[in-house]
């Protein structure tokens, strides 16, 4: 099977380039830099001059030719399979003054083994010369010419792999050469995203397009790639529980890291997002559950949810484990708090105090899919395109009561979220503008990286320094308030696990 | 009567001075707090209405096409500049892409790769522009 698969790789591959039995160079501003397509060139520039250029908007120019060397002023092809036939291309002298003036041709072929990174073997000796004839220079010389060489049958459809070097030649005189409208019988053969080095076949042990060093599941057909938000580390979720009251503002009511990885395809549809979501402190007396929404993902295209065993009196689920009778994909990742992170005792809450006994969070795992086995997805692709982490909408349900939610600011309620609370006490919740006080406050904060909480009962602006600079400034200052930088923190009002 | 003025104006001045001094050498012992000026507590903060609170946000990741004579296919990487993959897909170089990634706010750079193609691209107006251009050409 791999054999098959890797064949037809080739077969591809050959079938594409078949229609590209010549491999040119117009010298174009569609087709430059001619680094793009593998072809290089050595004391050469674009030329525009349009008495001189020799078809289309530019040509090609050395620098005054002094040098009989190939390897002064020359032209390279990208690797190619030559095929039979000439090797064509127009040149002009520019009228200058010269005393003689030619052109050399060479095949070198690839060397796996050359030194250096460029691959190049020991050029083909260059038997292959167009010597300009009289004049060469003064205004006589600048007819447009017409150069052919014939690829030798001991290059041409031997299926291994060349570039074309074309050298300008020059002795006497200060006069340049101007060359257009390259052609090379043969099959473009080099890849721009390797170094321009030779087509290889790719190891796509599954066949899903995507080689096996770039792909996370190398033998699974439905994923290929990991996206983990945040990318460097867990993130941190941090809420006030007494809404639509304020408190006391030390944000530790619930803690929570969190981390997800959006596993795609081959055509960068979304799989599945594997969760983690690590409950870390409880500086509440509320016993508070926690999940998100998926905003703008309906509950049709979750194909199940896995690795979440839950239960309450006003859990709800339907058969794909996505909780019922909501409008959009709702998860309820646990309903107890008290049960996923346990009081030992001795202190209110749970890694709020540093006198008390420290409680080593467990990481709950899970797994929403979008795909069944087969890799289809259930109603319709949901691409990142259409998926960002501001789909992501984690809330608290307040003390096991169902309709009462906390959101972060600005991200609306769930289905079951009671509207009669909104605006009441100290929220100013508008539709588009949900979970603010009436001064802009929110309830929660969502952080991507991994901080500590406060300590009990410490307001938030006395842990982290810069953060009502981040604030005032509508987050134009400081926006790596979080950040473990010098004086950005105060470490002796933060709960620090050592 | 002028010149007892002008002495008690002088006196006072001289009041006046000196008390700064001795604050200016309180204050050399006791200096100015790392961050001085901000509110004191979360409630006294002011905030502008239209805050959203959100230390990350999202960008658009543009990816211009190029037209080449073989289609070429291969995955795109968009990293942060420390290294950490922010974001991966199979693309083809002949195909525009435009999709979008959350980035935390402080970040103002990503490191975007296609085999062996690797630019530091800015992020401006919240948009990450690549190409597979690789270099600047010289036209006469």
């Amino acid at each position: 099977m791999k054999l098959i698969k890797n064949l037809a790789v080739i077969v591809v591959a050959f079938l594409s380039v078949q229609l590209n039995a010549q491999v040119t160079m117009g010298f174009e501003p569609n087709s430059l830099p001619i680094s793009n397509s593998c072809w290089a060139w050595g004391s050469m520039t674009g030329y525009y001059s349009a008495s001189t250029i020799i078809s289309g908007s530019l040509s090609a120019r050395t620098i005054p030719l002094t040098s009989s060397l190939p390897t002064a002023t020359w032209i390279k092809s990208p690797w190619l399979k030559p095929g039979s036939g000439n090797i064509t291309f127009k040149v002009r002298l520019d009228g200058n003054s010269a005393t003689s003036r030619s052109i050399r041709l060479r095949f070198i072929p690839y060397n796996a083994l050359a030194a250096g990174t460029i691959k190049e073997g020991v050029a083909i000796s260059d038997s292959f010369t167009y010597a300009f004839a009289a004049p060469v220079s003064g205004s006589g010389s600048n007819n447009i010419r017409n150069v052919s060489f014939t690829i030798p049958n001991s290059i041409a459809n031997t299926n291994n792999v060349y570039k074309v070097m074309i050298s300008f030649i020059g002795v006497g005189g200060t006069g340049r050469c101007i060359v257009d409208d390259v052609s090379i019988p043969g099959t473009y053969w080099a890849n721009p995203s390797n170094s321009c080095l030779p087509l290889t076949l790719i190891t796509d042990t599954d066949g899903d397009g995507v080689q096996d060093s770039d792909d996370a599941y190398p033998n699974d057909a439905i994923r290929a790639y990991d996206n983990f938000y945040p990318a460097k580390t867990n993130g941190t979720l941090m809420f006030e529980d007494l809404w639509p009251s304020v408190g006391d503002y030390d944000f530790n009511d619930l803690v929570l890291g969190y981390r997800y990885n959006t596993v795609t395809n081959s055509s960068n549809n979304i799989v599945e997002i594997k969760y983690e979501i690590t409950p870390k402190a409880i500086g509440a007396s509320l016993n508070n559950a926690f999940g998100f929404m998926l905003d703008g993902i309906s509950d049709e295209n979750i194909y199940s949810v896995e690795g979440l065993k839950n239960e309450a009196e006003w859990l709800s689920l339907n058969k794909n484990g996505t909780e019922a009778d909501q409008k959009t994909a709702t998860i309820i990742v646990f309903t107890s708090a008290n049960s996923v992170l346990q009081n030992p005792g001795g202190s209110s809450g749970v890694n709020t105090d540093p006198k008390g006994i420290y409680v080593k969070p467990t990481t709950i795992s899970f797994t929403v899919r979008f795909r069944d086995d087969e890799g289809k997805p259930v109603k319709s692709d949901v691409s990142t395109k259409d998926f960002t982490s501001e789909n992501f909408n984690p809330f608290i349900v307040i003390n096991q009561v169902r309709d009462q939610e906390i959101h972060l600011p600005t991200y609306s309620p769930s289905t079951k979220a009671t509207e009669k609370t909104f605006g009441t006490s100290d929220d100013n919740s508008k539709e588009g503008n949900y979970y603010k006080s009436k001064n802009g406050m929110p309830w929660a904060l969502n952080i991507p990286a991994e901080i500590p909480n406060t300590i009990e009962k410490v307001d938030f602006i006395k842990a982290y320094n810069y953060f009502s600079y981040w604030v005032e400034s509508v987050g134009k200052e400081y926006a790596d308030w979080y950040e473990d930088k010098e004086k950005y923190r105060n470490n002796d009002v933060l709960y620090i696990v050592k | 009567m002028k010149n007892r003025k002008t002495i008690t104006v002088l006196a006072i001045l001289m009041g006046i001075i000196s008390v700064t001094s001795c604050k200016k050498d309180v204050d050399l012992q006791n200096p100015t707090p790392v961050v001085p000026g901000s509110a004191a507590s979360f409630k006294e903060m002011k905030v502008n209405p239209a805050f959203n609170w959100k230390s990350a946000r999202v960008v658009s990741l543009k990816i211009e096409a190029l037209i080449l004579p073989i289609k070429i296919s291969n995955t795109l990487v968009v990293k942060a500049e420390s290294g950490e993959v922010i974001f991966k897909k199979l693309q083809n170089m002949d195909e525009t892409y435009i999709g979008y990634l959350t980035l935390p706010n402080s970040m103002n750079k990503v490191v975007v790769s296609y085999g062996s193609i690797t630019k530091t691209v800015d992020i401006v107006s919240n948009t990450i522009n690549f190409n597979f251009v690789t270099e600047s050409i010289p036209v006469e």
